[in-house]
């Protein structure tokens, strides 16, 4: 009953709602049966590499795609599936940032503005303070050519949002801009997202971007969802295999599941060694094959008496800087450890190394 | 050779440094040689036929003595209706073309469509220029006259009872071989320009809340206006100075500057030749002049010409 009533008001504050999209460019098949939503001030992010399909996505909702077929696709309430992209109560920003060259930056922003026939004095008002948002009325009157890529990604922000659209759609917005620019552009984006309290969709390949900024998180791949949640959820129990890669597990092992309970696993692994994980969302049933993740910096060397361990003869050791690989063979396969510097893995031989259960990862979909 | 020579300078600063200055010493040596090209070849021809249009002749024989009596001759002979009978034609034919080429331009350039396609447009536009004027321009008079094709035609179905005759020899005869001749003057540079328009920016625009026709006005003309430019540049000098059409078309009804020009240059008068030139180039100076504010007040590119 409290399920149903929570259910409501989720359909009723839903800023994006799209249902089984499908695309196809001639016989290539961009997305097949995608559906997602987004509530009222959230940030979704879409991840996945090129060729995922996101991209199609974003053009879906923005109307500059048609899609092949749609169930339902409705922006703030409103059926938009047959309305053109100027129709839309949505703005992109644009990967290349899209912005006039035969424009100053305060014509730029107050486009949207001069198009919907708002007075010049009226838009260049509500213009400056989109600029004054994004930190950049002082260079108002300059022309685009003058700007860095960090500033013109400003620009482009600031003019996607003037027009106070129910959806923000970002097309990997920061991937022109250098590492640390990147970074602070990350915080900014979050900040400016909730101050306006407007539902953001943000496509990236970047799974830090995806960590670091979202409310939720969209895994895609071959235009199809992999898995969707809170950062946290894919970040630590990623339900495939490309999942589990895509969020940089080094190690995937596959093995049998021999019991399991609420929330964690046992397993064999080749070689007859058990070792014990958690169970990512999935079907799981005792002597299913199932794959096992583990991330590198969370194996170490282990004692003889320690539960979840296997024996192991090292293979190789690269030096990385900040941290040491190190490879090491064992009967279930090869594994890689990451050793930060003043740890024993580092020099030490090692005999046996293990993890912690709860840094195990066991999920269903192997061959995915 | 040089590259090497360059490398190994750069290895020293100061020498570096000379390199720099050198480049910039090669610029300046290119801008002079053209600088000076372009005198001889352009300007002094130029001065030397508006020194020519104040000497006057006699007997079929030029008396180099300046005067201003050319010049009188030109305006008082009735020349200076035809001087402007020609800016009206070439200013109408310079707008139609615009009208007609601008949105086949724009087709061209950014309507989807494979590239082979595209390909045979372009050449189905650009094959006409390798033809002489004279042969292309003299069919329209088997299709536009009397015993013509359309009035051929006209006559068979009943819709004249007797022929049109202001198909041919006529102003209008003399517009449409224009416009015929011109429109791949108009067209080519403004494909050109739109199509290096990136279509992301159609979308911006359209993913802002723009209608198409405000796309257009906003977006694509601006952007394309160099592109217009020199199309109207090149299509109403063509128009100015074109003989070929208002002769074979007109049938000596429609007498433009360059029939002028051509009967005075046959009548061995080089001052009034030099004269109606030196006229006709000043109308295209004035023009030009013109143009650029014109452009300005239309609300066409703010900052397009600015780089």
């Amino acid at each position: 009953m409290r399920k149903d009533v929570e259910m409501n008001r989720q359909i009723q504050e839903a800023m994006l709602e799209v249902q089984d999209v499908v695309h196809r460019y001639g016989n290539v098949t961009a997305l097949s049966h995608v559906s997602i939503s987004a509530e009222r001030g959230e940030f979704l992010t879409i991840l996945g590499s090129s060729g995922s399909g996101k991209t199609t996505m974003l053009r879906v909702i923005s109307g500059l795609e048609t899609p092949t077929s749609v169930g339902k696709l409705r922006i703030d309430g409103q059926d938009v599936a047959g309305l053109p992209a100027a129709k839309r109560n949505c703005t992109t920003v644009f990967q290349n940032y899209a912005l006039f060259p035969h424009m100053s930056v305060i014509e730029n922003v107050a486009y949207g503005l001069r198009i919907r026939h708002m007075n010049p004095s009226d838009a260049l008002r509500e213009a400056r303070r989109a600029l004054a948002m994004v930190q950049l009325e002082a260079k108002a009157e300059r022309g685009i050519r003058q700007l860095s890529g960090g500033e013109r990604q400003r620009v482009a922000l600031a003019r996607a949002v003037v027009t106070k659209p129910a959806v923000l759609l970002l097309d990997e917005p920061l991937g022109a801009l250098d590492e640390r620019l990147r970074q602070d552009m990350q915080v900014e984006l979050k900040d400016l997202q909730r101050s306006l309290g407007m539902t953001f969709v943000y496509i990236t390949h970047s799974q830090e971007e995806a960590l670091t900024m979202s409310d939720r998180v969209i895994l895609m791949r071959h235009g199809s969802i992999v898995q969707s949640g809170r950062p946290l959820t894919l970040f630590d129990r990623p339900v495939s295999r490309f999942a589990a890669d895509f969020m940089g597990y080094e190690n995937i092992l596959e093995g049998r599941l021999i019991a399991r309970d609420q929330e964690s696993g046992l397993i064999e692994l080749p070689g007859g060694v058990q070792v014990r994980g958690m169970l990512a969302e999935g079907a799981f049933a005792p002597g299913d094959g199932i794959g096992l993740a583990i991330r590198a910096e969370r194996i170490g060397p282990a004692d003889a008496d320690y539960p979840n361990s296997v024996p192991a003869t090292v293979r190789s050791r690269i030096y990385r800087g900040k941290y040491t690989d190190v490879v090491v063979d064992t009967a279930a396969g090869a594994l890689r450890l990451r050793s930060w510097h003043g740890s024993h893995a580092e020099a030490e031989d090692i005999a046996r190394v293990g993890w912690k259960p709860a840094d195990a990862v066991i999920f269903s979909r192997i061959s995915e | 050779m040089t590259t090497q020579t360059n490398l190994a300078e750069a290895g020293a600063g100061d020498s570096f440094l000379k390199g720099i200055s050198r480049t910039l010493s090669r610029t300046d040596i290119a801008f002079v040689v053209i600088l000076v090209a372009w005198i001889f070849i352009v300007v002094l021809p130029l001065v030397i036929l508006f020194a020519f249009s104040f000497f006057t002749t006699e007997y079929y024989e030029t008396v180099y003595k300046p005067t201003l009596d050319t010049w009188i001759g030109l305006f008082s002979s009735g020349r200076f209706e035809v001087a402007f009978r020609t800016l009206r034609l070439a200013l109408t034919v310079t707008l139609i073309e615009f009208a007609l080429g601008y949105p086949f331009a724009l087709w061209l350039a950014k309507a989807r469509m494979r590239s082979a396609t595209r390909a045979i447009y372009l050449a189905m536009l650009t094959i006409p220029f390798f033809l002489d004027t004279s042969s292309r321009t003299i069919i329209w008079r088997a299709i536009l006259g009397q015993a013509g094709l359309i009035n051929t035609i006209l006559m068979h179905t009943g819709l004249v009872a007797h022929p049109v005759e202001w198909l041919l020899y006529s102003e209008f005869s003399v517009h449409f071989g224009l416009i015929v001749a011109l429109y791949p003057t108009m067209v080519l540079p403004a494909y050109l320009a739109i199509s290096l328009i990136d279509d992301t920016l159609l979308e911006a625009s359209k993913d802002l809340g723009a209608t198409p026709r405000q796309t257009l006005t906003r977006v694509v003309l601006p952007l394309s206006l160099p592109g217009v430019l020199a199309g109207i540049v090149f299509t109403m000098g063509s128009a100015l100075a074109a003989w070929v059409e208002p002769g074979m078309l007109g049938g000596g009804f429609v007498n433009l500057l360059s029939n002028s020009i051509e009967s005075a240059y046959t009548a061995l008068r080089y001052p009034v030749v030099a004269a109606l030139s030196a006229f006709v180039i000043l109308l295209l100076l004035v023009l030009l002049a013109l143009m650029y504010p014109l452009m300005r007040m239309l609300g066409f590119s703010s900052l397009t010409l600015k780089s």
